[in-house]
């Protein structure tokens, strides 16, 4: 099974924006998914097992912090990388997350060669 | 911009790969393959030897092949136009990259920023960020200290280079308000012992609303070619951290200007612990007074000396405002404190005083006085006017006022000058108004001065007055002709009367 990365997030641009920066993993085998739903989101999750997800907080549907939490409660799916991507000056966000079970934070905006950083240490190592 | 991947485009799984292979099968009779450069088979069949091969193009290079026979023309033409399409949006969305990392820098220099105390802190987070985003082996923050024109090495990171801030690049620079580039340039024209070498820089302006403050400077060996992109980048870093540096040198001047100003404070409690701290008592007599200096600290002031049966009355006014004076002020008093009541003349004293003065007086102040010795129990009053304002003394039984000329020059002008005094007698009635100028001096919005005859029709109006009244009238009158205007010059009054 290739790795594959899901990227979540109700903003085109944002989806854009990681996917491209995650190019090169493409060429070597990840595979990028991509929604802007979060009910979509769960639905991927379950059925694709992503090893990698970075989740916004506010999404249409079903929020970043309920995807995060059904995921981390679901066994098939709990050990599934969730790095929550939160907009600035929400950092109270942050204390949700933990309660949710994600696994790390992105404050938006972020350094794409953060997300490149963090994309090698879960799918390479 | 990074070569187009044709495979990437075409990679298996993907849509576009899917459609592709969907249209190659209803060509399948013309035997189409799609090709990388390197001849790999993306798409389509193996390829025939002989076949015509079409270049895929992509913004004016070849990306790949197609091979086969005659529609493979027309794939060719349709693969170039879908790829030239996926190669717009990835370099717009490369572009977005470019933009989000700017963002990123933004906020992220914003927030260290807020958390640093003062200009160095600063310039060292600038220049963290600037090589952080901006690969570069040196980074170099130049700035010009307040008030100066010359540029200084505020900051380095990386290797220090002996900047030669005068060089073409940072003078452009500084000149235009613009960033630039200079790849691949000798070293000599940029630093000092650069030794041959050849180097790259990227320079940008630290500018304000109001000014260019300074230069951020990267700085690397000449294989580093630095971009436009980059550039870009750091003139923003440059955008961000100049109001910031701005803002950082103007808190440390309020808090130098305050520390000036407790300073000031305390030299004014020192000041005023060395005025007398009540008027004597002496039967008949009443004696009131006025001080207020024009800033914190004063050069005038006024003197009480107990001298045995008599009583000595100052009033001295320093040539400047401000520290000076009233540090030269401090010195005035001890000179004529420890002249006087030595058993001598009075004008031998004063002239004894003048002397000291002169000797221990080398940076050009003066000083104006007017002494008098008052003998309480005669009403014999002997006094020197060393260039003070001759103050006002009215003659109760002839019913006038008149002016208690100078005796001498201004003390501190000349060590050999010899003082005379003069003798008046008061009687009950009699009064004695002494100033400084001050008081006459003092200004109108319409720029009239005061002047002596106003002052001597107030006090001649308010002649029979006990003498606190009296000054309270003088007070009123100055206040209602400056219309309350901040004063330009310390106020000084002295007032003796015989009641």
């Amino acid at each position: 099974m290739p790795p594959k990365v899901l990227i979540v997030d109700d903003e085109a641009f944002i989806r854009t924006l990681i996917a491209q920066t995650l190019e090169d993993f493409e060429d070597d085998g990840v595979e990028i998914l991509a929604t802007g739903d979060g009910e979509e989101a769960l639905r991927l999750i379950r059925s694709k097992k992503p090893d990698l997800v970075f989740l916004d907080v506010m999404l249409p549907n079903l929020d970043g912090f309920a995807v995060c939490q059904q995921v981390k409660e679901n066994q098939t799916t709990a050990a599934t990388y969730v790095v929550l991507l939160t907009a600035k000056g929400q950092e109270f966000d942050r204390l949700r997350g933990q309660q949710c079970g994600a696994d790390q934070y992105l404050t938006k905006p972020f350094d794409p060669d953060e997300i490149v950083s963090l994309a090698e240490k879960i799918l390479v190592h | 911009m990074t070569a187009f991947s044709l495979s990437r485009l075409l990679k298996p799984n993907g849509d576009f790969y899917r459609l592709t292979c969907g249209i190659l099968q209803g060509l399948a009779g013309a035997g189409i393959a799609i090709l990388d450069l390197d001849g790999r088979l993306l798409a389509g069949s193996e390829p025939q030897d002989g076949r015509q091969r079409y270049p895929v193009w992509v913004e004016d290079q070849v990306a790949g092949w197609v091979a086969g026979g005659d529609p493979a023309a027309a794939v060719a033409a349709w693969i170039s136009y879908a790829a030239g399409q996926e190669a717009q949006k990835k370099s717009m969305a490369a572009e977005l990259i470019d933009r989000y990392r700017e963002l990123n820098l933004l906020y992220h220099l914003s927030e260290h920023l807020v958390s640093s105390p003062d200009t160095l802190s600063i310039s060292k987070v600038a220049l963290a960020e600037a090589v952080r985003m901006i690969p570069a082996a040196t980074a170099i923050l130049l700035s010009r200290p307040s008030g100066q024109e010359a540029l200084e090495k505020a900051a380095v990171l990386g290797q220090d280079y002996a900047v030669i801030s005068s060089c073409c690049l940072i003078d452009r620079v500084l000149q235009s308000g613009r960033a630039e580039l200079a790849n691949a340039v000798s070293a000599e024209d940029y630093f000092d012992q650069a030794n041959g070498r050849k180097i790259s820089l990227a320079c940008a302006p630290l500018k304000t609303e109001k000014s260019i403050q300074g230069v951020i400077l990267l700085v690397d060996s000449e294989k580093r070619v630095f971009s436009a992109g980059e550039l870009k980048l750091l003139n923003a870093i440059g955008l961000q951290i100049a109001p910031a540096l701005e803002i950082s040198r103007l808190w440390q001047l309020a808090i130098e200007k305050a520390k000036i100003e407790r300073e000031f404070q305390m030299a004014r409690r020192v000041q005023e612990s060395l005025l007398p701290r009540a008027m004597p008592r002496f039967p008949g007599w009443s004696i009131g007074n006025r001080w207020r200096p024009a800033r914190n600290v004063s050069g005038d002031f006024y003197d009480l000396i107990r001298e045995d049966q008599r009583l000595g009355l100052v009033i001295a006014d320093v040539t400047d405002k401000g520290l000076p004076a009233a540090l030269f002020m401090v010195f005035i008093r001890s000179a004529i404190r420890s002249s006087v009541n030595r058993g001598s003349p009075l004008a031998e004293e004063i002239s004894q005083a003048n002397r000291l003065i002169c000797q221990d007086s080398h940076q050009g102040l003066l000083a104006t006085m007017f002494y008098a010795r008052l003998s309480p129990d005669t009403g014999e009053m002997e006094y020197v006017n060393a260039g003070h304002n001759p103050p006002l003394y009215y003659n109760a039984q002839k019913n006038q006022l008149q002016l208690l000329a100078r005796t001498g020059v201004t003390l501190g002008m000349d060590a050999h000058m010899s003082y005379t005094s003069q003798t008046i007698h008061l009687l009950p009635g009699d009064m004695v108004l002494f100033y400084t100028d001050g008081v006459t001096e003092a200004i109108n919005a319409a720029k009239e001065q005061f002047g002596l005859d106003r002052l001597m029709e107030v006090v001649y109006q308010l002649r029979a007055c006990p003498v606190e009244q009296l000054l309270d009238g003088v007070d009123e009158a100055l206040a209602d002709f400056t219309q309350s205007l901040p004063s330009f010059d310390d106020i000084t009054l002295l007032a003796l009367k015989r009641l």
